[in-house]
């Protein structure tokens, strides 16, 4: 495997690991940006706690994912009672508020950031990502297929509706944040071992608007979708040929676009992954039926 | 035979034989090089918001690999780059890092930025690959020694010998604002030196006022600004933002010449939008003015590819170190061999991180653990949209 193909896996896992964190809470209309915030906060937790105490990886994830939702948790409540518009701002003004923060620090590395983590041999690094990319994909479907997926579809149809036939919202909205901020903070450690480091303009507003369209564009309502747009969106810009390479920009926003006034829901809808999921199904029932 | 026609005689065949083996291992390096082209992986951000700060770059690389091919090449082989996109994405940088490093080139061209050379250096170091940025700054270039390169003038002599040098063109300055568009960490870092070196020389330096990029009415900075009383302001920051800031200076009474700028904001888009203001601006850069022949050559060839336009004042970053590219396959006798990559690629970062009088388009230095050095400081003022010429000068 080249250099290029590992890294391409590599950062394909961490978006694909970012965008479950924004699809749980949107899946149940709430627009919340935490996992952003945690991936900065996991990022550079991972980077101090690595060049200043030499923390072990497995214990920069356990801390720095505990820390992620911690820090969470202090805003939860409030955020739930708000949801919407509001959940959105607050959560944005946070993401920049850490953002400042770090770059302000002289402790952080301030402007040009934090390195020296001592790097993760390639083979480790792409091992250890995508064993959480699966842990993080069986959890996320797993509340997907129980109580709670049923719940954030009630919520999804209608919030007062849900609260009508008893689903604690506010409590439902708190879960929701922590779980996201908890695999926000994962995809940031991940990301600072992937650089060896961490520094501001790694988390631009480009961060927000690239999870934006893998999860708009692979589908909001399925966890599904990001497993195909998060690499092929990611890859697009470097297989292009030279002349439209300069438009890559343009191109990207233009399927946004596309997307949201063709198919709002996402290349990959609910519809898309039943049907799959019943052929596949079926295609195995065959299968066993001719063994048989 | 008397005793100086032998020395003569002597000196004559000791000439002969250097230039005999000058030629043969230039002969014998071709014979040796075992690629067909050399293939040179070069990261630019081709798309994303910055793009246009690359595309002179990129015409300017184009330029040269045709005429260095037109000309035989590099060790008799003809040369290509490779162009990955890092679109101003970490991520994508440190792909293109990667991609580089599998195509077992010796040798790579950029990134251009310090953001993505913080993002993919690690991994070019791990490799041991040298890149040939030049355009990242004095901390990185550190930051990630001896695999990169530093090639423009040290920011901390510039920023002291730019302020002198504006006191000395304009003595009646006593107090000065900063006012900082923070798109990059650089930016900031030259304002506020900037600030350093005014206060050390006894003008009353009242800090930075912020302007945020992106703003439709730049008004309110510039009343901010103002609110500080100073007499002169240096600004730094992207050109069109520059253009607004100096155009509301100008407006509220602020002698033109009383504003400094930094190198990058005088660009085309600058010279255009500011018109009317900008007369007097003075800054460390001139698209317009050229240093030397070969800038002349190229200045002109874009102007006529562009409808008249400029290319900004770090363009000749591209032609330094294409030159030292070929300079550096073919000083350290590269071949191409992929049984020698490692030892090559060692070499080639050898070469390229102490060299003595280098040719530049901009100027002649040296480059000493791969920071320029004796870099001069030129300073410059505007006079028109088409006119930005040398007022000053000062050889550290």
């Amino acid at each position: 495997m080249t250099l290029f193909h590992l890294y391409f896996l590599q950062f394909s896992a961490i978006y694909i690991i970012l965008a479950w964190a924004m699809y749980l809470p949107f899946r149940a209309n709430q627009p919340y940006f935490g996992p952003f915030y945690s991936m900065a906060l996991g990022a550079y937790f991972a980077a101090y706690t690595a060049v200043n105490w030499g923390w072990p990886p497995w214990l920069i994830i356990i801390c720095a994912v505990a820390f992620c939702v911690l820090f969470s948790l202090v805003p939860a409540f409030k955020l739930a009672g708000l949801g919407g518009f509001p959940m959105l701002i607050a959560t944005l003004a946070l993401f920049f508020i850490v953002l400042t923060a770090a770059r302000n620090l002289a402790m952080f590395g301030g402007r040009h950031g934090l390195f020296g983590m001592v790097p993760l041999s390639n083979t480790a690094l792409l091992s250890v990502t995508y064993a959480f990319l699966l842990v993080v994909g069986f959890v996320v479907y797993r509340l997907d297929h129980s109580y709670i997926g049923r719940a954030l579809d009630a919520v999804h149809f209608d919030k007062n509706v849900a609260a009508a036939m008893g689903i604690d919202t506010a409590r439902l909205s708190v879960q929701l944040q922590l779980t996201a901020s908890a695999i926000g903070g994962l995809a940031g450690v991940l990301y600072a071992f992937t650089f060896a480091g961490v520094f501001p303009e790694a988390f631009g507003f480009n961060l927000i608007l690239y999870g934006m369209t893998i999860l708009t564009v692979g589908g909001m309502y399925t966890m599904w979708g990001s497993i195909i747009a998060a690499p092929i969106l990611w890859v697009f810009t470097q297989v292009l040929p030279d002349s439209l390479k300069t438009f890559g920009i343009i191109i990207y926003g233009a399927l946004l676009i596309f997307m949201l006034l063709a198919r709002p829901s996402g290349v990959i809808d609910r519809g898309t992954a039943a049907a799959v999921s019943r052929r596949w199904k079926s295609l195995f029932k065959g299968v066993a039926a001719q063994q048989g | 035979m008397s005793r100086g026609r032998k020395v003569l005689i002597f000196l004559l065949v000791g000439a002969f034989l250097v230039m005999a083996m000058g030629g043969s291992v230039s002969a014998q390096q071709k014979a040796n090089v075992v690629v067909k082209e050399w293939r040179i992986p070069t990261i630019f951000f081709l798309s994303g918001p910055m793009a246009g700060f690359a595309e002179p770059h990129k015409w300017l690389a184009d330029k040269l690999i045709a005429d260095i091919n037109a000309a035989g090449g590099i060790a008799g082989k003809p040369v290509v780059l490779d162009y990955c996109d890092s679109g101003l994405d970490p991520t994508k940088a440190t792909a293109c890092i990667a991609k580089a490093i599998d195509s077992g080139a010796v040798l790579m061209m950029g990134p251009l930025n310090d953001m993505e050379m913080k993002a993919s250096m690690p991994l070019a170091v791990r490799a041991g690959i040298f890149s040939f940025s030049g355009t990242c700054t004095k901390t990185i270039a550190e930051q990630f020694y001896p695999w990169t390169i530093y090639s423009l003038a040290d920011n901390q002599v510039s920023q002291r010998v730019q302020m002198e040098l504006w006191l000395k063109h304009e003595p009646d300055i006593k107090s000065v604002t900063s006012i900082d568009e923070p798109i990059y960490p650089m930016i900031t870092t030259l304002n506020e030196g900037y600030q350093k070196n005014l206060a050390a020389k006894g003008i009353k330096a009242n800090g930075l006022v912020q302007a945020p990029s992106g703003m439709v009415d730049y008004g309110p900075i510039v009343v901010k600004a103002l609110a500080t009383k100073a007499d002169a302001y240096t600004f730094g920051g992207t050109e069109g933002v520059g253009a607004k800031i100096v155009k509301g200076l100008v407006a509220q009474g602020i002698k033109p010449s009383h504003i400094y700028v930094e190198p990058g904001v005088i660009g085309p888009s600058f010279l255009q939008e500011a018109k009317g203001s900008m007369e007097g601006v003075y800054s460390a850069a001139s698209p317009t003015y050229a240093l030397t022949p070969v800038h002349a050559k190229y200045l002109k060839e874009y102007a006529q590819s562009h409808n008249g336009k400029f290319f900004v004042g770090f363009v000749p970053v591209t032609y330094d170190m294409i030159t030292m590219i070929k300079q550096a396959i073919e000083a350290t006798g590269a071949t191409g061999d992929p049984a020698k990559l490692k030892e090559e690629r060692a070499k080639i970062k050898d070469f390229a991180i102490n060299q003595k009088g280098f040719k530049g388009m901009a100027a002649t230095y040296d480059v000493v653990k791969g920071l320029a050095a004796h870099y001069p400081e030129y300073f410059f003022q505007v006079k028109s949209s088409t006119d930005v010429p040398l007022v000053d000068q000062v050889n550290p």
